[in-house]
């Protein structure tokens, strides 16, 4: 994949030099690596004539940026010009990262990072915690990617920023703000199932006010085909009738939109920032019964409304204690309804529930150079208050309070860099968690750096978790505690301008180990009845690698592998729903800037379907094609003028047309393809 | 292609998605084989007993299809017009009526299929409808005075209860299928087969909807058995019983000490689809029902138990039975003996209630809802959460030990039955102690592990005479669902 860093690396050619035969000369510095060609002194004869000329390779360093300790990945959206991807397909990008898909086109699907559940990551936006507070996940794909900017990901840490809920990681989508410099673009595309989407935004300047705003929408008839699941054992398979079947009830209707307005105000700048968001679709549920409805829901459907709004001040600190001081205020509300008319052997289902969640954030940073070392000091105070009403369950509310506090040293010329902070998270129901974390980032070089971080994440039940109404198969279950856990990972970065033919060379190799303790599971605690429980330790550990670079400028390949290896330390079971290995490979040939072919392969090993037991989704190999073309750069066509960038593109997903699920229940489409245009003014 | 693995040495995971397998039948001695029903695929799934030294091997796999009863046309398209849904089979039970012919309760199309448990191939069985049934009695079975051959018997029936009560209290009213002025219902949920003299009897748990029943109703066809299937009709005289209570959902045919062919019915009461006490909401009861009459001749009450669903234990020499619960650790226990009583089988009148309040007939309960035989906690100390039980038991083949299986702590526990002599009726409950209590199974929220059991059934046979493999075979749930062999006495 391509990061930010990488973009906006500059890009050195490969040096070449005729030497001696024998003088092999690794041109690892910073000095120039132009080809040169020896001749005397007075510019006549080639005193090298005859000599057998060996061609070697050289290596020139880049520079990483200046990342804190922890693992993360920074994603511009922008790198995916007209590939039609989705924000699940860039976060799938990211190694450490698993997305569980439950279908096709805008259909749900949900992150896990480093073999974490959902509710363990916490996903927010321009830096708000969108999460559910009622089951603490988040479905990604209500977000779409048109009027996201970046993302960034950061594995296994974010405790001391989020709090509660960050165990495997965070996630933070930054949409697109107020620009001061006038941009239009639009998009529109059409593919298979019915499905079309569309994404117009524009940000202007007007007078003293920076503003952006952009409208996303989607709509799918979202029936797909699909093949059902064969099931092996003892040498034995049992299938379902009929084997292939189509998903029903999946129509869905998508809009989004963005505002951010942006204006100076005194010595600061204030911005207001609203992402909104609505859907309305049919709920199949799962797969799993005869017949050619398939056990799916035929008449049940869901309309979601969501709003995050923030206001935000940043600035330098009004106490002229610090140097970066914002406060921010925000609201987010979320309003969901599911009905189903037709359930046999109970009355039907009408269900009306809002969220909403209000609080306020500080952050306060300062400066300082004692004895000579650059320290950095951080504070932040939240304040947040999370609201549940609901026609199936009395309403609540709990406030939530956390102060933090984190330090970094740069010692060395800022070589070495030593950070440690603490958090304190009070959830009104528990007792008051301290959440310490260190960190170390040792760069004995401006192109390869060490680094390392341990740090105690935890997680207070979700509303859902421990309220949830007893509905006779399911309920919550009130004596819930936290879940209580240490990340620990460890790894080595290197970033090359340079390495032979190779360009932009980022190698990356991480190891990662975390101790889960109190681990909510939603289990049988009777024939009949599903609740949550805490459970004993876990402990997973895993590798992530990641490679990329480019060959020349016609050619981008980048790669990462991820392995994770969760278990529980009582009785040794593997963990549920995360595959043991994870391959994602991007082969970009195409000049980038005009038009560009794009490759990837997706393997993952098998899954397993239930905690420690025996049944196992298989391994999968995903491979997707796209075909992009930027009409406005193409001098011989009359559209110069017209548009910054005018890309037209196909894309074709799932090419081998693999029978694929991430979880066993919930199928997802086999090939499918999609075109369309993206502009730019 | 979803693939199974082995995670424990002495169980073999079912080619299902749903973790319950929902029955299971051990075969005589002779066959070592084991029918288990399968869900999600819906499939008879065949184990023997003897062909690995540690666990159950599988050596047939039938699916249910579409067309389930045989009858030519999809099962869902046949439903739809009459209850608003286009439903397929849901398998049940399981029922050997011998080595070759066996019965599988389907809800949703309800219907009792017919299998050879063997294979589980079906096997097609005659359905004559005499000329006096009322044509909208059975929506689906063939026209009065018509015959069909098919591999599955519909028991969808309209029942017009004299008692027309929910079990909420509630009136029942009118089921427009089946009338337009009385009040009636259709069956659901068929729970249990049994044949004895000459009848075959299906019980249907008539859920209405959430933790609401219809009255409890079995239904009575003559059941004839012919060389490789049967013919089966409605029963003129008695096409319905009514039991005590709601819920019927397990038929044990047996034969007393006496020498006399019963057919026991558990009628668990309204049970919620919940957990724990709370979740019984109204009384049990064992009903005894003459085979040769038909009739319910006399009932147990067992109060608020919630029994476990399962077939009754009987002891080998039909003295005592046997039922788990489903919502406690705990059994329950009637005494068999009064059951010997001809003046029990004398006229046409209600059932007698052998509670010890009815003049002249003795008490048979033993161990009921006010006094349960109550498992011991767990030996090696590990929690089971908050589980609050699932028990379900069998007895061995020479009736000197019953088995207990706790669904929370996954433990298996022998009280030894000690039904020597002549000793007043009911059986004293001392007679009746805990001798062993072994662990095979982990406690319900230990995740990751082998652990739920649900059924539990003993071999026929002697351990290690007639067999040498494991003399329990007990299906878990949890984390997938599993046949498992359990060496109790099988050394």
């Amino acid at each position: 994949m391509r990061r930010r860093g990488l973009t906006e690396a500059r890009r050195w050619g490969s040096a070449r030099h005729r030497v001696f035969a024998l003088a092999l000369v690794l041109l690892a510095s910073t000095g120039a690596a132009d080809e040169t060609e020896v001749r005397d002194s007075t510019g006549g004869e080639d005193l090298f004539e005859g000599i057998e000329e060996i061609l070697v390779w050289g290596v020139r360093t880049g520079r990483l940026n200046p990342v804190p300790s922890v693992s993360t990945d920074s994603i511009d959206v922008d790198d995916y010009t007209a590939e039609n991807k989705g924000l699940v397909d860039l976060l799938q990008e990211s190694s450490g990262v698993t997305i569980r898909r439950f279908g096709g086109p805008g259909d749900p699907s949900e992150i896990s990072i480093r073999g974490s559940t959902a509710n363990q990551v916490v996903v927010t936006v321009d830096g708000i915690r969108a999460n559910s507070v009622l089951t603490g996940g988040l479905d990604l794909s209500n977000f779409c990617l048109p009027l996201i900017d970046r993302v960034e990901v950061t594995r296994g840490a974010g405790s001391i920023q989020e709090g509660s809920g960050a165990i495997g990681g965070t996630v933070n989508l930054l949409s697109r703000g107020a620009a001061t410099r006038k941009t239009t673009r639009a998009a529109l595309d059409a593919g298979s199932f019915g499905t079309v989407s569309g994404s117009l935004l524009h940000a202007d300047r007007w007078h003293e006010l920076d503003y952006a705003m952009g409208y996303c929408g989607l709509s799918t008839e979202g029936e797909f085909k699909f093949q059902r699941p064969v099931i092996r054992s003892d040498g034995f398979e049992t299938r379902f009738d009929p084997e292939q079947t189509t998903r029903i009830n999946n129509e869905r209707v998508q809009h989004g939109a963005n505002l951010a307005l942006g204006w100076d105000v005194g010595p600061g700048r204030l911005s207001f920032l609203d992402l909104a968001y609505y859907a309305s679709s049919g709920e199949p549920g799962i797969d799993s019964r005869n017949g050619v409805i398939a056990g799916q829901r035929t008449d049940a459907h869901s309309r979601n409304l969501a709003n995050l709004a923030q206001l935000r001040w940043e600035s330098g600190s009004p106490t002229g204690w610090g140097d970066d001081f914002s406060l921010a205020a925000y609201h987010r509300f979320e309003r969901n309804g599911f009905r189903d008319p037709r359930v046999r052997f109970d009355d039907p289902i009408d269900i009306q529930t809002r969220l909403v969640n209000t609080g306020f954030r500080a952050r306060d940073t300062w400066q300082h150079v004692p004895l000579g070392q650059a320290l950095e000091s951080r504070l932040s105070l939240d304040v947040t208050r999370e609201e549940v009403r609901s026609t199936d369950r009395a309403g609540r509310s709990r406030p939530m309070v956390a102060g933090a506090i984190h330090e970094q040293l740069g010692l060395l010329s800022d070589r070495l860099l030593l950070s440690a902070g603490a958090r304190v998270d009070w959830t009104d129901g528990f007792d008051p968690q301290v959440l310490p974390a260190l960190g170390i980032v040792i760069d004995p070089a401006p192109w390869i750096r060490l680094r390392g971080q341990a740090g105690r994440a935890y997680r207070a039940p979700t509303f859902d978790e421990l309220f949830l109404p007893d509905q006779g198969f399911l309920r919550g279950n009130p004596t819930l505690s936290p879940e209580d856990a240490w990340n620990l990972d460890g790894g080595l970065e290197v970033e090359l301008e340079a390495l032979g033919p190779l360009s932009s060379v980022r190698l990356s190799a991480t190891g990662f180990l975390r101790e889960i303790d109190e681990s909510i599971v939603w289990v049988r605690i009777s024939l009949q009845t599903i609740a949550p429980i805490n459970t004993g330790s876990a402990t997973s550990r895993g590798v992530e690698l990641e490679a990329s670079f480019d060959a020349g400028p016609w050619v981008g390949v980048s790669a990462n592998y991820t392995w994770t290896d969760s278990e529980r330390d009582d009785n040794g079971a593997r963990l549920a729903g995360q595959p043991e290995h994870e391959t994602f490979v991007r082969l970009r040939v195409g000049p980038e800037k005009t038009w560009k072919i794009v490759t990837e392969m997706r393997h993952a090993t098998a899954i397993l379907v239930d905690e420690g037991g025996s049944l196992e989704l298989p391994d999968r190999t995903i491979w997707n094609l796209s075909a992009s073309v930027d009409v406005a750069a193409i001098d011989a066509l009359p559209f110069d003028g017209f548009a910054e960038e005018l890309w037209f593109y196909g894309r074709l997903d799932n090419l081998s047309d693999e029978a694929v699920r991430d979880s066993v229940s919930f199928p997802q489409p086999g090939r499918n393809a999609s075109a369309g245009f993206e502009v730019r003014w | 292609m979803i693939s199974t693995s082995i995670t424990a040495d002495s169980c073999t995971p079912i080619p299902a998605l749903s973790p319950f397998p929902s029955g299971l039948t051990i075969l005589s001695e002779a066959t070592g084989l084991a029918t288990v029903i399968q869900l999600q695929p819906d499939a008879v799934v065949v184990f023997d007993l003897d062909a690995d030294p540690t666990r159950p091997r599988i050596v047939a796999v039938e699916e249910i299809g579409l067309d389930s009863d045989g009858d030519g046309l999809d099962d869902a398209d046949t439903i739809e017009p009459i209850l608003g849904f286009p439903l397929y089979a849901y398998p049940g039970s399981i029922q050997a009526v011998d080595d070759t012919l066996a019965l599988v309760t389907t809800s949703n199309y309800e219907q009792v299929l017919v299998v050879d448990p063997t294979t589980g191939l079906p096997i097609e069985v005659e359905i004559e409808v005499p000329a006096a049934i009322p044509p909208e009695r059975f929506p689906l079975l063939p026209p009065p005075g018509a015959s069909a051959r098919r591999t599955g018997i519909s028991t969808l029936a309209c029942v017009f209860p004299p008692d027309p009560v929910l079990s909420n209290g509630q009136p029942l009213v009118v089921e427009p299928v089946c009338s337009a002025t009385d009040p009636s219902f259709l069956t659901t949920f068929t729970s249990a087969t049994a044949v004895s003299s000459g009848r075959l009897f299906v019980t249907t748990s008539n859920l209405f909807r959430s933790s609401r029943f219809f009255p409890g109703s079995l239904l009575v066809f003559d059941w004839i058995r012919t060389p490789g299937g049967a013919t089966v009709r409605p029963s003129v005289d008695a096409p319905f019983l009514f039991t005590s209570g709601y819920n019927a959902t397990g038929l044990t045919p047996f034969t007393t000490s006496g020498g006399r062919e019963l057919v026991l019915v558990t009628v668990t009461g309204a049970i919620g689809t919940g957990s724990g006490a709370s979740n019984v909401l109204t009384d049990a009861f064992v009903d005894v029902i003459d085979p040769a009459v038909p009739r319910i001749v006399a009932t147990i009450p067992l109060g608020l138990a919630g029994p476990s669903f399962e077939v009754a234990s009987v002891d080998p020499a039909g003295r005592i039975a046997w039922l788990g619960a489903s919502s406690a650790r705990q059994a329950y226990a009637v005494d068999l003996r009064p059951l010997d009583d001809p003046v029990l089988y004398a006229g046409s009148g209600p059932p007698v209630i052998l509670d010890g309040l009815t003049v002249g007939f003795d008490d048979a309960r033993v161990f009921t809802a006010d006094f349960p035989l109550e498992l011991p906690g767990r030996s090696d100390g590990r929690s089971s959460g908050d589980c609050e039980g699932f028990t379900d038991v069998g007895i061995n083949s020479s009736g000197t030990t019953l088995f207990a299986s706790d669904f929370c702590d996954g433990t298996l526990t022998q009280f030894a039955l000690d039904l020597s002599g002549t000793p007043p009726v009911p059986w004293p409950r001392d007679r009746f102690v805990p001798t062993e209590q072994s662990n095979p199974f982990a406690p319900n929220d230990a995740v990751g592990e082998v652990r739920a059991p649900t059924s539990i059934e003993a071999r026929p046979g002697v351990p290690g005479v007639d067999y040498a493999t494991a003399d329990l075979l007990v299906i878990v749930g949890q984390p997938d669902g599993q046949l498992c062999g359990v060496r109790a006495e099988s050394l």
